[in-house]
């Protein structure tokens, strides 16, 4: 009788499991329409790994870059795990879970998130946070991440956080229980659409233009990251026209770069150089590029990636020229899809 | 057969137990926002009230933080430059109207379009207790009390939901921005 009474217990406790888990994935915003972006940290998990440059960074990485063109290009596998107003913390703890996965040649941060010295709002932590796999990275950037009146176990078991979706659920909730739908290029979020620049917004006036002591810490902690793992890091300003990036900013990142040996590139100084033009490469007016511009940025990127870095042209490899190849269609499908919608509005 | 049975009912009743209370646990934890929602407004300000604040006075109309921006933009006319700004995570636009000596900035309230911030930019205009740039720190005082809070160069008086906040450098302001502040 005992072991009847023991597998009866093992399926109780189970099935009380089970139904937890799967009311928790039930709930859980799905972020399949509208905002996608939520669905852009798990992305990096159906990855097979081999990626020689990694990305981390708010929406100036993920909308600025395309992986496909470095790949397409120079043979160079990479990808952005970046996310809406990504926190240094944030862009920190997933370098470090990234290692857990593989280890990439370089990593290049968008340091645009610098001028947060302190977590901002729980919604854009969400964004972050709730793709990324259990680990005590996740554990130590919540712990970093949480606002002042949230909790530890709502990031943890997010279903105390969003049970009240019950009575919001729609068909997309069962539609993609098990899947979602591809949306991304390897964290690249394609938009082919065009809206250029019309104005410039000047930068309000700030009684402190210093970086604050915690940005400046994870800064450095990534740059120990890199150190003791043998990876090299680069800095990036994306050519966003808004948030507005002040001079005095890029005279600190500018510095503290020439001090500890790192390439920064701030692509706002090189507009020449890369090809951008803000009447065909932005959709939004300048906030992030478009497919054009990512594309631009991507080709004057992967030359540097070579030679100040010794990245390889990884295109004789068959395996990843097999995986790289099922990208490359996806993208110019999703392509030629929204160029078809454009066309006919 | 009777010890099975009565096993299998406890066992039933054990599951039954576990999975109200993992229900209950659910429905009364982390019931900070009941809608579930993640909306832009969780810590945003969110709704108009009667505005106490600090306003600013041009063209013969008072404008107040949380301020629906509909009627101020009519009375104000065609603004010099307009810019717009989608969130990367939230429906919705953060717009920028600038005239020639301010500057007014929008949060979205459902529908409505509110206003988040104001900042004067030349010292053609002032706050209508009569600070503009350029003004001293004394003047300041003379004109808000010495109820502030200071950070740096950084002087800023909270009134409602409400900030006004001036930069003074060397004795001179040379900034000035009322900003809408969240919580009701």
């Amino acid at each position: 009788m005992k072991w009847v009474k023991v597998t009866l217990r093992i399926g109780v406790v189970s099935l009380v499991i089970a139904s937890f888990f799967f009311l928790q994935r039930l709930v859980m915003p799905k972020y399949v329409n509208g905002i996608v972006e939520g669905s852009l940290i798990e992305t990096y998990y159906e990855e097979e790994g081999n990626h020689d440059v990694i990305f981390v960074g708010d929406c100036e990485v993920y909308e600025c870059f395309s992986p496909v063109a470095l790949w397409e290009e120079y043979g160079i596998p990479s990808f952005i795990r970046g996310s809406a107003q990504q926190l240094i913390w944030q862009s920190y703890y997933l370098m470090e879970e990234t290692l857990r996965y593989e280890k990439p040649e370089v990593f290049i941060f968008n340091v645009l998130a610098m001028k947060y010295n302190e977590p901002q709002k729980e919604a854009y932590n969400r964004l972050t946070l709730d793709g990324m796999r259990l680990s005590s990275a996740k554990i130590k950037s919540i712990k970093a991440s949480m606002m002042e009146d949230e909790n530890m176990i709502d990031y943890i078991i997010p279903l105390f956080r969003y049970h009240s979706r019950w009575s919001e659920l729609s068909f997309d909730d069962f539609r993609y229980f098990f899947n979602k739908k591809k949306l991304f290029h390897n964290g690249y979020y394609m938009r082919v659409d065009v809206r250029p620049v019309t104005t410039f917004p000047q930068g309000k006036k700030l009684p402190d233009y210093s970086f604050g002591d915690n940005a400046w810490g994870y800064l450095e902690k990534m740059k120990k990251l890199c150190d003791n793992n043998d990876i090299d890091l680069m800095l990036i300003k994306a050519p966003a026209i808004y948030p507005y990036w002040y001079d005095e900013w890029d005279e600190q990142i500018r510095e503290y770069a020439d001090s500890n040996d790192l390439i920064y590139l701030n692509f706002l100084d090189l507009i020449e150089e890369t090809g951008i033009d803000y009447n065909t490469d932005t959709y939004d007016t300048g906030l992030h590029m478009n497919l054009s511009g990512a594309e631009k940025l991507s080709r004057y990127l992967g030359p540097i990636l070579r030679e100040k870095y010794g990245v390889p042209d990884r295109r004789n490899d068959a395996e990843l020229s097999r995986i790289w190849e099922d990208k490359t269609t996806f993208y110019y499908e999703m392509k030629a899809a929204q160029e078809t919608e454009l066309a006919g509005k | 057969m009777i010890l099975l049975g009565d096993l299998m009912l406890r066992m039933k009743k054990t599951c039954v137990l576990s999975v109200a209370f993992i229900m209950v646990l659910t429905l009364f934890s982390g019931c900070a926002d009941p809608t579930g929602s993640l909306s832009n407004s969780d810590s945003e300000t969110s709704g108009a009230q009667d505005n106490e604040g600090y306003s600013f006075k041009t063209s013969g109309i008072a404008i107040s933080m949380h301020d629906d921006m509909a009627p101020i933009l009519d009375k104000l006319g065609e603004a010099k430059s307009y810019f717009e700004a989608e969130s990367c995570a939230f429906p919705g636009l953060e717009k920028t109207y600038t005239y020639s000596s301010f500057s007014l900035y929008t949060y979205e309230d459902g529908d409505i379009d509110r206003l988040a911030a104001l900042v004067i930019l030349d010292d053609s205009v002032g706050t209508a207790e009569g600070i503009y740039l350029n003004d001293s720190l004394d003047k300041i005082i003379a004109a808000y009390g010495s109820d502030y809070t200071h950070s740096l160069n950084l002087y800023s008086f909270e009134k409602d939901r409400m900030k006004l906040s001036f930069i003074v450098e060397d004795d001179i302001v040379t900034s000035i921005e009322y900003v809408a502040l969240a919580g009701e």
